[in-house]
């Protein structure tokens, strides 16, 4: 009886939700605008041909699910901005430039007539969504260049060099937030909600983040907590913290040796939504830089000293013996003993090491590299 | 497990009886006279602690009168004049061998042995003296004993132990310096005992139809029973009725026979909790002992010592019987009967006491002072629903969190090296903007084909290298390996983890900047040197070997032993750069 039921096509509730593949997955792009990269002499890839590459890519991830998200963010040094969607007040700004940007419902070829004055060819069909994430983002990324003075790029402190660093940890930040609203606020529930699922893909072209470790630290912990994936598409040197980020919460870090090929890196490596890379060996580099930051410089350490209370890092031991985050005051006797130098000739009566219990300062472990055979435990 | 042993002797001119008793461990005196006048302190009894004896001294042999001098720990001393010579020599080995029992026993446990066995009661076992005995480092140290017996039980630290200490001259303390937690785990697990379990049930009576059983014997069936000697005095523990009836009547009859008869008695079914029928055999010998309990004493002597114990008046439920509602109604319950013979309820009535004796041994062990147990049992039965919140003490710490806001204040002079000003920077940005109809944008920016191959060729090369290394994390040793890459695989691990213990003993005496380790430095560091070399020697035989192994994967394992000898070189450097240091500084210093 069952070969001849013919249930099976009857189209059941929540179809769709049951299966995998068809959930819907928002992506975050966010875009580092650092003008000093992009605006070098020979920069790896032009600005261009990188923009278009990513709006490639975006068209592509839409493409794959009719309830796919996008949004995009810009990191620049003074600023952090969203190029797509726009926020209300922005779409009432460049309401001139584009109508098409705010009216989702117009009709694209009769509103092509109208625009005259907006440079979009007549006659030409493009599917809507695209057309409307890529034009907002190369209007909302124009405008923020081109406004950019003198002023917001060179270095605060006054000296000649232009700063490198964007924004990364607002970036960052922002996009979390965003999809924190976009998949409902905090929902304490198992993964199988249907609530959209994230991710967050980084295209990071400054290699200096060291001053900004505590907070990049803070977004990679709570995108940890939400699930949240970030992926890492790194052009030029490496940076430190961001192989931490991709490998803490599951994303993917490339470092590209042919910048030009970005188009090509996107679509194979970084696309795969998130359900899809549960299945897949995902093409992440092995090694990972686990070094930190000390909180007191913002030098890169591997080795150094760790406060017990707050666990803030320190490259060497506080000089007026309290920590100077937490105020916690040290045994002297202890930071005498991380002070001293080895002995190694045998002397005449040094001293003993004593063991104190309270407040101890302890040493940082190695940075991790290669992955090396499973050593038998001592 | 001596009988009192009893002789009469005078203490103080008053004549009086002497009485050891091991089961008591004193030594008692008791006047002959009950009468004892008003409060005359040389006429009370005298009784004197086992365990408090310190020696013991006799009149010589010639002298006419037989003198005992017993001194204790406490200084004092008392003399007792004995009848008759023998009952001196007597008196005196009876309490030399309950002395020398008395301090055999906390020896005893301090080895961790099982304790010895007490005539009749289950008493606690004498763990203070095991708890506290020293766990002290450098009593782990120094127990060889603990160590080669840990050694015995885990092949892996002892493969580690050889190579380390035995080949590559480790000194052993230095090795079990850094594995206290393991001694330490190792010598706890050694002084556990087995528990106390239900030894009755768990003899089993095997029929056979052997022609020859050492067990029992009946008419046709032949059973058999397999009794060791431990199980035999955990049943006279557990069941000293047994060891009543044991006493009483072995010496007429065979061991084996008393054994056989016991197992088919209905004395055994009663213990066992089986109900008594009127079919099982009737045995003479055993049954007297029906009418007793498990400990041997009969219904009035049990009344006796029930009267001594405390019942909690919470659950005393003689002390509340006027509120008891089953009185004069129906009778109780079949579990609520008063009933002398055991019958269907034996079994739980059984099962109940000994879990209730094996319970008591337990928490005599854990036992808090009389006191505290009172007023825990009292906190823990008031309610508290109603009692005021009280908000945990938790102390606050405050963040000096300045440092955040002032990011990007560093030089941030980047590796571009061209050193623009700011407004070419921005010049060339605008330029390279993308400007122009967006699809007509899209079309022209593709890359060419050879970069794209080439792009495509690292994210292939990067799954590779992760499938690779998912792979080689469930490589193990099995039967498939070649043997030659087997060996030499074992080989590494072992030549690695060696490394890293020296390199670990290394660091310890180092950082700890203690001048007496320094000697012993000196030698670590020469021994992490030799390993470096040994490491490098075993890659290169490695790959000399060839065994079909590729370059990549030679390349490979290099990569792995890098991360090592990496550390290992820096150990080695730091070394000779301090020492060079505090070198020249001692030259410097004594010119």
């Amino acid at each position: 009886m069952n070969a001849v039921d013919g249930s099976a096509h009857v189209f059941q509730e929540n179809f769709a939700e049951e299966l995998e593949e068809e959930l819907p997955s928002l992506l975050v792009l966010v875009l580092d605008a650092s003008p000093l990269s992009w605006g070098s002499q020979s920069p790896p890839i032009s600005l261009r041909e990188a923009v278009a590459s990513l709006l490639v890519f975006a068209n592509s991830h839409l493409s794959l699910n009719h309830s796919n998200e996008i949004a995009v963010l810009a990191a620049h040094p003074s600023t952090v901005r969203f190029l797509y969607p726009l926020p209300p007040s922005a779409v009432e700004e460049s309401g001139s430039s584009s109508n098409l940007v705010r009216d989702d419902s117009v009709d694209p070829v009769i509103a092509a007539e109208d625009a005259d004055e907006s440079n979009i060819p007549t006659g030409t069909s493009m599917y809507k969504q695209f057309r409307v994430v890529n034009e907002a983002v190369m209007d909302q990324l124009e405008d923020l260049i081109s406004k950019t003075t003198e002023k917001d790029i060179t270095s605060k402190d006054g000296g000649e060099g232009v700063s490198d660093t964007s924004m990364i940890s607002g970036a960052l930040s922002m996009a979390l937030a965003y999809i924190n609203r976009q998949t409902g606020g905090d929902v304490p529930t198992t993964e199988e909600s249907s609530a959209i699922k994230a991710r967050i893909l980084l295209v990071s072209v400054c290699s200096d983040l060291a001053a900004q470790y505590v907070p990049i630290m803070n977004c990679i912990f709570a995108a940890q907590k939400m699930k949240v994936p970030i992926d890492i598409c790194k052009i030029g040197d490496d940076t430190v913290f961001l192989q931490q980020a991709s490998d803490t919460t599951g994303g993917i870090y490339i470092n590209l040796d042919h910048p030009k090929g970005l188009m090509q890196y996107l679509m194979t490596a970084f696309l795969p939504d998130r359900l899809l890379r549960k299945h897949l060996i995902l093409p992440t580099q092995s090694s990972v830089d686990f070094r930190a930051a000390c909180f007191c410089h913002k030098r890169i350490v591997d080795i150094g000293y760790v406060c017990n209370i707050c666990l803030s890092i320190f490259c060497e031991p506080p000089v007026d013996g309290s920590c100077s985050i937490c105020d916690t005051i040290f045994d002297p006797r202890e930071l005498a003993d991380l002070i001293k130098q080895p002995v190694l000739i045998p002397l005449s009566g040094n001293g003993q090491k004593k063991k104190a219990k309270k407040n101890k300062t302890k040493r940082n472990g190695d940075y991790d590299s290669t992955p090396a055979p499973a050593t038998p435990s001592a | 497990m001596q009988a009192p042993f009893t002789v009469p002797a005078q203490y103080s001119g008053k004549k009086g009886v002497v009485n050891v008793s091991s089961v008591k461990r004193v030594f008692e005196w008791r006047p002959a006279s009950d009468r004892s006048e008003t409060g005359d302190a040389s006429d009370q009894a005298i009784v004197i602690q086992l365990a408090d004896l310190s020696s013991l001294q006799a009149s010589p042999a010639t002298h006419p009168k037989a003198r005992l001098k017993i001194k204790t720990k406490t200084d004092s001393q008392f003399v007792f004049q004995l009848p008759t010579r023998p009952n001196l020599e007597a008196l005196k080995t009876v309490l030399s061998s309950a002395i020398a029992a008395s301090q055999q026993s906390p020896a005893n446990a301090e080895t961790g042995s099982s304790p010895p066995v007490k005539n009749g009661k289950l008493t606690p076992k004498p763990t203070e003296n095991a708890l506290k005995r020293s766990m002290s480092d450098t009593e782990l140290l120094s127990n060889r004993e603990l160590q080669q017996n840990l050694l015995k039980s885990n092949s892996d630290l002892q493969q580690q132990f050889l190579d380390a200490v035995v080949k590559q001259s480790l000194p052993a303390e230095e090795f079990w310096r850094t594995r206290l937690p393991l001694l330490r785990m190792h010598s706890l697990v050694q002084a556990q005992n087995r528990g106390l379990y239900n030894v009755l049930a768990s003899i089993k009576p095997v029929s056979t139809t052997q022609a020859n059983s050492t067990g029992t014997e009946t008419g046709q069936a032949q059973v058999k029973v397999s009794l060791s000697p431990d199980k035999i005095k955990d049943i006279f523990r557990q069941y000293p009725v047994v060891n009543k009836a044991y006493q009483e009547n072995v010496p007429p009859l065979k061991e084996t026979e008393f054994w056989s008869r016991f197992f088919l008695s209905r004395l055994c079914r009663k213990l066992r909790g089986e109900k008594l029928s009127v079919n099982d055999p009737v045995d003479v010998v055993m049954d007297k002992y029906l009418n007793l309990d498990q400990d041997g004493l009969t219904l009035e002597e049990r009344e006796r010592e029930n009267e001594n114990t405390k019942v909690m008046r919470f659950v005393d439920v003689e002390a509340n019987e006027e509120d008891d509602s089953q009185k004069a109604g129906n009778q109780p319950d079949i579990t609520m009967r008063k009933t002398t013979q055991k019958d269907a309820l034996s079994i739980i009535r059984t099962f109940n006491e000994l879990s209730q004796r094996i319970v008591d041994v337990v928490q005599s062990e854990a036992e808090q002072p009389e006191g505290e147990t009172e007023k825990l049992k009292e906190r823990e039965l008031q309610l508290q629903d109603l009692e005021p919140e009280v908000a945990a003490p938790r102390i606050e710490l405050h963040l000096h969190r300045n440092n955040d806001s002032g990011f990007s204040n560093s030089d941030t002079h980047t590796a571009n090296g061209n050193d623009l000003s700011a407004a070419k920077v921005l010049e060339n940005v605008n330029n390279s903007l993308p400007h122009g109809p967006v699809n007509k944008l899209l079309t022209s920016t593709i890359p060419p084909a050879s970069t794209i191959s080439e792009a495509q060729s690292q994210v292939f090369g990067l799954i590779d290298d992760r499938r690779h290394t998912e792979q080689a994390k469930d490589i193990t040793i099995d039967a498939e390996t070649p043997s030659s890459d087997a060996a030499a695989i074992r080989e590494m691990k072992l030549s690695h983890a060696t490394a890293v213990e020296f390199l670990h003993h290394f660091w310890a005496a180092f950082l700890s900047c203690d001048a007496a380790r320094a000697a012993g430095l000196a030698q670590l560091a020469a021994s992490v040197e030799k390993s470096r070399v040994r490491l490098l020697a075993i890659v290169d035989r490695y790959a000399e070997a060839g065994n079909g192994v590729g370059e990549k994967e030679v390349a490979r394992v290099r990569g792995y032993i890098g991360v090592t000898l990496k550390s290992i070189e820096k150990a080695c450097r730091t070394y000779k750069e301090i020492l060079k240091k505090q070198q020249e500084q001692q030259s410097s210093g004594a010119l």
